[in-house]
């Protein structure tokens, strides 16, 4: 039987050369359609072992929609997608176990409202890795006391701010201890004033050396926080660097306009 | 004990005698709704999964089931299945056990739907969350979506189960001697007919008050914020 994950492109994830940090997320010639509508038209990405990331992008570029294929919300169409060496791309039976080591912050945060914020943060140590209530209670804790919310363990999540829920949420997926962390517009769905708390608790994350992968518009935290920003657009990597340079010096048109907009709201 | 319209003199004085009776028929009935009860939840939470398999192989075959039971009459399929399962099946039954299965196939079809939309109608957010730490697909059902969507599911499973005492009474045509036919019976040798249904009504009555009642409160609680 011929490899299922050797395509035609005979994508491998590169092995890192001796004393760089491990390549833990590998994206080849990355396709998704819906339909006739192709939103991803061969993407390439590779994220290392600690590194942050931030995907950066107009609405519709297709930068949720790639961070959805390194967990398999969505399914590519064509391509690779090698997340922490497990293949996603085609048909997987490691699908569980990737998941159980990435963890991922949405948007709408999807808590689990007939939970307590505690119970939202031991339920996927419980049923996705299997621990027992008390170690999982015990680092439910410990999750929520790092977003800072240790007093509202008991709370329904209903009675939270929305950025005390995301906080919650990022605690849910903190507590699962993963090796790469995914975000999808974490503030987007926020009050301005709600946002500087969601931001400054990823921060820390950022500095204990976690393998974060940020979808966002906050360009001010893309620039302080982010190793590397990721611009898309129409569904390709249009330019990807250093955030200080990428974002204050942008190589190309479209990125020119793209901060340009949503900078200063012209339209050049 | 004798009231009496311009037309119509009521007479009570049979009660005591038909007593034991009626007991026995009011236990059979009893048995009937429980049976058909969790036999057609059961019915339900598994063809209501079923109608919502990507798999086609699992869903035609649910949704033939539902609608062949949600569209023809429920006196037609108790009938057909007292009648039918004998020959296909070339044993012979007890109408009891027959009444139950039709009413189970029947009220789980309903329960289906109902179920299908309840879990339909949770945020696929929920799901996301679930799957995106792993979580297996029986567990998030159990652990994550059941529960949300019971709530939006109580008052049409209270109502459905309501509706299952009534149509227990169905099964007296196959000659269950439940609550209905055993009221022909007395009905027919005490010439009392009026005064056995009046009788024979109160008590479907006596059984789905607390019914009806204990689902709106349960409802309420559920839904309390």
């Amino acid at each position: 039987m011929p490899d299922p994950s050797a395509g035609p492109m005979g994508a491998q994830p590169p092995v890192a050369p001796k004393g760089e940090p491990e390549v833990v997320i590998s994206v080849r010639q990355l396709r998704k359609s819906y339909g006739t509508v192709e939103v991803l038209k061969g993407v390439d990405i590779d994220v290392h072992a600690g590194e942050v990331v931030c995907i950066i992008g107009p609405s519709g570029s297709g930068k949720s929609t790639l961070l959805r294929c390194l967990n398999r919300l969505e399914r590519p169409t064509s391509g690779s997608v090698h997340v922490l060496g497990h293949d996603l791309s085609g048909k997987t039976r490691d699908l569980a176990a990737v998941r159980r080591r990435t963890g991922m912050v949405f948007q709408q945060f999807n808590l689990f409202p007939h939970m307590t914020a505690v119970q939202n943060v031991m339920e996927g140590q419980r049923s996705a890795l299997g621990r027992g209530k008390k170690e999982a209670h015990r680092l439910a804790i410990d999750a929520l006391t790092e977003v800072g919310l240790a007093a509202h363990a008991d709370a329904r999540t209903h009675r939270l701010s929305g950025g005390q829920q995301q906080r919650v949420a990022i605690a849910r997926s903190l507590a699962m201890n993963p090796d790469v962390m995914l975000f999808d517009e974490p503030t987007s769905a926020l009050d301005p004033e709600l946002r500087a708390e969601v931001l400054d608790t990823m921060r820390t994350l950022a500095a204990e050396n976690r393998t974060m992968v940020i979808v966002t518009h906050e360009m001010g935290f893309a620039k302080r926080v982010a190793d590397r920003v990721v611009f898309i657009d129409g569904g390709v990597v249009v330019e990807q660097g250093d955030p200080r340079e990428v974002l204050t010096k942008p190589s190309t048109e479209r990125l020119h306009a793209f901060l340009n907009l949503v900078l200063w709201g012209e339209d050049t | 004990m004798a009231a009496s319209l311009p037309s119509y003199s009521f007479d009570f004085t049979w009660v005591p005698a038909a007593l034991p009776i009626f007991a026995r028929a009011l236990s059979l009935t009893v048995q009937i709704l429980l049976w058909s009860a969790v036999l057609s939840v059961l019915i339900g939470l598994l063809t209501g999964q079923m109608l919502m398999s990507k798999r086609i192989w699992l869903r035609a075959p649910a949704r033939i089931y539902v609608d062949f039971f949600r569209l023809t009459p429920i006196l037609f399929q108790i009938v057909a299945i007292f009648f039918l399962v004998p020959l296909v099946f070339g044993l012979s039954i007890p109408a009891f056990t027959s009444g139950v299965i039709a009413l189970s196939l029947n009220y789980g079809a309903f329960f289906s739907e109902i179920f299908r939309a309840g879990v339909q109608s949770i945020d696929k957010g929920q799901w996301e969350a679930a799957e995106s730490m792993g979580i297996p697909h029986l567990r998030t059902l159990r652990r994550i979506i059941y529960p949300q969507a019971l709530k939006r599911m109580l008052p049409p499973i209270g109502s459905m189960l309501i509706s299952l005492t009534k149509d227990t009474s169905l099964v007296s045509v196959i000659g269950v001697a439940e609550l209905f036919n055993t009221a022909q019976t007395v009905g027919a040798s005490t010439f009392r007919q009026i005064e056995v249904l009046l009788l024979v009504s109160l008590v479907y009555l006596v059984i789905n008050l607390p019914l009806a009642v204990g689902a709106e409160h349960l409802n309420r609680r559920l839904n309390r914020a």
